[in-house]
């Protein structure tokens, strides 16, 4: 911990005792903030790769692993580590037409119920003049404003 | 390095869905054996009872080959999901509907007596409409959320009108020609139920149109009504207005139905049903 808490701090040694420990805390603090701001956004987006998995299997195992196939063919892969929601989006209008916004819709729906679950106390998910958004936009809303700040 | 990178693209490009040329060849086959049908119906037409084997048996043959299709799919899909459960119910229907196929071949082929009318036939024919419903209207219910409210009232008005003037029709000639009510509400299902399977078929080819996946097996599976439906609607009206005629010429379309259906179930097999070994036999052309 102190080591950790030390190499944040490397550029403070000249000045004031007091103050040291004042930036010191600054710098311990900005950079778990972001650590954390980083694995919650690594986190959720694995949940949001397993919420598409699991939405995809709603037209059965078999056509689920052809679409996985099919989009992993086309470079988009559902690794929860690499995984792009709007390449993703993109993809699925090429393979469903129009027939792809419910898969979205609902991939979105879950999305929500999921981080409103874990994170709802800091505030509503998304303000009002963005829940008209297309689905892949309010997703990518969640995803960069609220996790990652 | 980059080697590697570009023949793997070539090899994911060369087994990537190439949707018009696919469609193209897929239709221009369907339309080839249609007409070689046509044409030898149209050649042997002077022999009646080899022009009844030879439709009987076509039609039969591209029925069952959907059949064996429809079961090849619930094999592979299982019951699970959407389409394991609508695809089940495809397969009931079309067991249905060959199994009509067949008594019908029965009573025209083998036996000389006339074919009864309303026939065991018919019963299960109208019983098929049950299973093919749901398919149509489940899978239009899944992707329901996509759709434009405009397109179902065009897509409704003009199936009522096209249908519409059929079913009086084919209401008021047959109850002027025969006593018989269950002749006469024979007579009306047929059109009815065609043109309540063409409403979520055609809602849903609109939805799915541009899928590269969905667009072939929805093209294919909404003609297939179509002709079905046009066939039946056109057969029930001369058959209600002439009842002393001999009607030919519509295998044609009851075959080219069958073709249809085929092929929607050909595509949803290839394409959205995984397959390991095809898989497998990509994976080794792209790191041969």
């Amino acid at each position: 911990m102190i080591s950790g808490f030390h190499s944040h701090c490397l550029t403070v040694y000249s000045i004031s005792h007091d103050s040291y420990w004042l930036v010191c805390s600054f710098e311990y603090n900005k950079t778990t903030k972001a650590k954390i701001a980083l694995n919650r956004h690594v986190t959720v987006i694995g949940d949001l790769a397993t919420i598409t998995g699991k939405v995809l299997s709603s037209l059965g195992e078999p056509t689920m692993h052809a679409l996985f196939w099919e989009l992993n063919s086309q470079g988009v892969t559902t690794n929860p580590e690499e995984f792009d929601i709007r390449k993703f989006d993109e993809e699925m209008k090429k393979i469903f037409g129009d027939g792809a916004n419910v898969f979205m819709e609902e991939i979105f729906s879950q999305f929500r119920v999921m981080y409103e679950q874990r994170y709802g106390d800091q505030g509503p998910v998304l303000a009002s003049d963005e829940e008209n958004l297309a689905p892949v936009e309010k997703i990518q809303k969640i995803l960069s404003i609220r996790v990652t700040s | 390095m980059f080697g590697d990178e570009d023949k793997k693209a070539r090899v994911r490009k060369a087994n990537t869905v190439s949707v018009k040329s696919f469609l193209r060849n897929i239709i221009l086959l369907i339309a080839g054996i249609a007409l070689a049908f046509g044409l030898t119906d149209l050649a042997i037409f002077e022999d009646k009872p080899l022009l009844l084997v030879f439709s009987d048996f076509s039609i039969n043959a591209a029925a069952g080959a959907a059949l064996i299709l429809s079961i090849a799919i619930v094999y592979r899909q299982k019951l699970g999901g959407l389409h394991g459960k609508t695809y089940a119910a495809f397969a009931i229907g079309l067991g249905l509907w060959f199994a009509a196929e067949l008594i019908q071949t029965y009573y025209e082929v083998g036996v000389d007596d006339e074919v009864p009318y309303p026939s065991m036939a018919d019963a299960l024919w109208l019983a098929g409409y049950g299973p093919f419903g749901y398919h149509l209207f489940a899978t239009y219910r899944f992707f329901n959320k996509s759709a434009r409210p405009h397109g179902l009232v065009i897509v409704v008005a003009t199936t009522a009108a096209i249908f519409g003037l059929f079913v009086p029709i084919t209401v008021l000639s047959s109850s002027l020609l025969s006593d018989d009510l269950l002749e006469l509400i024979v007579n009306v299902m047929y059109p009815s139920l065609d043109a309540a399977l063409i409403v979520p078929a055609i809602m849903t080819f609109s939805i799915l149109r541009k899928g590269r996946l969905t667009v072939i097996p929805w093209v294919l599976l909404s003609a297939s009504i179509l002709i079905i439906a046009a066939a039946d609607s056109a057969f029930g009206y001369i058959a209600a207005t002439n009842p002393d005629s001999e009607i030919w010429g519509f295998g044609v379309f009851y075959l080219a139905g069958y073709l249809c259906m085929g092929g929607a179930l050909y595509c949803h097999n290839r394409f959205l049903i995984f397959s390991k070994a095809r898989a497998v036999k990509i994976w080794q052309e792209e790191n041969r």
